[in-house]
């Protein structure tokens, strides 16, 4: 994706100027799709946006410096009561997709009509590092790619070299790029400790093509997925959402080959799986900017415990044992967990629990609190 | 229940009672129900529904007074009220209706708007089928991608069969996005007026889950149950399975019962077993 062609218009908040980031943008474009606010122009939403509001919300960008706290839990780790997840931490450094997945959950979880890029990210760096130096032993995993994708924007912010230099530092902590883009490039000559696992979300190439609009094909994830490997990053594969759709066997059978034929399990991290899940409120929201012909409506979704609309339980439980079983076929090595699941679908898939299986326990392994530490 | 009336610049001589519908007719009985009084087209009083107090004259407050007035009149107030309300001009000019929407818990988005603007086209019986079960946008969201022939068509429907509110939105939700689908509109209507509404639009609209449930009821009549046991094939949220009941009246009719339904839990796990000839 040419991001420059893809913006039609880029805000520069005035407060963000000095950040290298506001410096680099202006650089690159055309000075008449840059203007410089004091404050934002756009009156504040309140509700879901409409498509056309969506759309465009994409369109826009507006780099400013976030004023919340950059560091938080993975949202699943807040649903233990329901969930099994894995004590993954988040640090958002923006907010908004510059691509366009019919099934994001982001339809229903953002109002901004902007896509932010924060450029503050040396006071993101300051509290992770007043984090880590206050938990330096504790294997915490920091993934960028939450509300925004960790790599796509990457060739304009250039955050991924500093990031992979910070996490230098911390050897036991672990930084993910999360991301459905080949935009590996950038980083790939910057030094690291071993820590930095690069990972890519991936479905079938049927998916790919009819569900995850302007994202890196499959060949080009695959190439960028090599090409870390080779500087030495460590990569892993998130095949979720896994879509049900008549031909989903073959799709995710023919998958599971593609990786098993392009990469050892010892190249590989870890995969995870996981199934179409979303708010109640972004059906319509899929519905009215996709058509029934997307495949993310082809089966019934009902609501599950925690409120989010899922397929049906034995379905799930059918699919990820499915494809665990057709990764495992090409070899029993590879280290693959349920992302969001229940312990009965862990136990469906598995026959165990993630803190009984041998690979996993340090990920699901409770971890301490993390101790609270002002910047 | 009182009323007090304070200060009016004017005589009472074009009083009304205000309806459920915001028209305001001729003074009747006094009703408890929604209780407004107009002057002239202006909302000026009413009653409080809760306790005794009296009810101010709010012909000279401001339109976030008044809206703070009339949200502690009517606490509760459905969307097609509130939006008949929004629509009076003289009465939103009166009332800050924006305000008046947050105040009930409702955030006005473009959504809203749009399909409030759809209500107001819908017959009174929908309108008040709507009010009764308390249905709000979000919940037919669905309806803004129909064309308004077929939404009054499928919206009459289901208002005049007085179905539950959870039924009423998986139908109108159901039979939506077949027409989307291009679905024959007949086929969807017949499908809708069929006594098993639910169960033949899902058929058309999602086969495969609809089989296994079939097949599941199937295979759960075909086993022979013990004396005094009902089973049923109930869906819980994204769970599908079979619940079971039975009454025993001592413990070796317990027992009895427990190896009655041993017996059918073997039948299941074999008939879930695949088939060594193929």
């Amino acid at each position: 994706m040419n991001l420059i062609q893809h913006f039609e218009k880029v805000y520069l908040d005035q407060a963000s100027l000095e950040s290298p980031v506001a410096q680099r943008i202006q650089k690159l474009f055309p000075a008449d799709k840059v203007q410089v606010i004091e404050k934002p122009t756009w009156p504040e939403r309140a509700g879901m946006m409409t498509p056309e509001q969506f759309d465009q919300s994409k369109k826009t960008l507006f780099v400013t410096p976030f004023k919340g706290q950059f560091f938080k839990r993975c949202p699943g780790a807040t649903q233990k009561k329901v969930l099994s997840c894995c004590n993954y931490h988040v640090l958002n450094l923006g907010a908004q997709c510059n691509m366009n997945c019919s099934y994001c959950y982001l339809q229903s979880y953002l109002n901004s009509p902007v896509l932010k890029i924060y450029s503050n990210l040396d006071q993101a760096l300051l509290e992770l590092k007043a984090m880590a130096d206050a938990n330096p032993e504790a294997p915490f995993r920091v993934g960028t790619g939450e509300v925004i994708d960790s790599l796509s924007l990457d060739p304009l912010t250039l955050y991924s070299r500093e990031l992979i230099s910070f996490f230098r530092n911390y050897p036991k902590w672990t930084l993910e790029f999360k991301t459905k883009s080949a935009a590996v490039a950038q980083f790939l000559d910057v030094p690291h400790s071993g820590n930095v696992v690069v990972s890519w979300s991936i479905n079938p190439r049927l998916i790919i093509q009819r569900e995850e609009h302007g994202t890196a094909s499959f060949e080009s994830r695959m190439q960028a997925a090599r090409a870390c490997i080779d500087a030495g990053f460590q990569i892993a594969f998130h095949i979720d959402p896994m879509i049900w759709h008549p031909e989903w066997k073959q799709s995710y059978a023919e998958l599971a080959s593609e990786i098993a034929t392009r990469f050892s399990p010892q190249e590989v991290n870890v995969i995870s799986v996981g199934a179409l899940r979303f708010q109640p409120e972004q059906k319509a929201m899929m519905r009215e900017r996709f058509g029934m012909k997307s495949l993310v409506t082809s089966a019934e979704v009902f609501i599950s415990e925690g409120g989010k609309m899922r397929y049906d339980l034995s379905l799930r439980q059918e699919m990820f044992h499915f494809m665990i079983t057709q990764l495992k076929s090409h070899n029993s090595a590879w280290r693959i967990f349920l992302c969001m699941e229940t312990p009965e679908s862990w136990i469906s898939s598995f026959e165990s629990h993630p803190m009984q299986i041998d690979g996993l326990k340090d990920l699901f392994r409770p971890l301490p609190k993390l101790q609270e530490v002002s910047v | 229940m009182a009323m007090v009336l304070h200060d009016l610049s004017f005589e009472f001589t074009d009083i009304s009672q205000c309806q459920r519908t915001w028209n305001f007719g001729p003074r009747h009985q006094l009703s408890n129900q929604l209780p407004a009084w107009a002057f002239g087209g202006f909302l000026i009083s009413g009653f409080e529904l809760e306790s005794p107090h009296p009810v101010q004259n709010v012909t000279n407050a401001s339109p976030e007074q008044a809206a703070e007035l009339f949200f502690s009149l009517y606490p509760y107030l459905s969307w097609p009220e509130f939006v008949r309300l929004s629509h009076r001009p003289k009465l939103a000019q009166q009332i800050d209706c924006d305000f008046l929407l947050r105040k009930y818990g409702t955030k006005s988005d473009d959504r809203y708007k749009k399909i409030s603007d759809f209500l107001l086209q819908w017959p009174d019986e929908v309108q008040d089928y709507l009010s009764d079960k308390d249905l709000r946008p979000f919940d037919m969201a669905i309806i803004d991608q129909l064309s308004l022939d077929v939404q009054k068509d499928i919206l009459s429907l289901l208002a005049s069969s007085k179905l539950s509110k959870s039924l009423f939105c998986q139908l109108l939700d159901l039979s939506g996005e077949l027409i989307l689908m291009e679905t024959p509109f007949e086929d969807v209507m017949a499908a809708l007026k069929s006594p098993n509404a639910l169960s033949e639009l899902r058929k058309k609209r999602f086969p495969v889950t609809n089989q296994k449930e079939l097949a599941l009821k199937n295979l759960m009549s075909s086993f022979q149950w013990p004396k005094g046991v009902s089973s049923q094939v109930l869906r819980k949220g994204d769970m599908h399975g079979l619940e079971i009941k039975f009454f025993v009246k001592d413990a070796t009719d317990f027992e009895k019962t427990l190896t009655g339904l041993h017996s059918v839990a073997s039948n299941w796990k074999k008939k879930n077993e695949p088939d060594p000839a193929l």
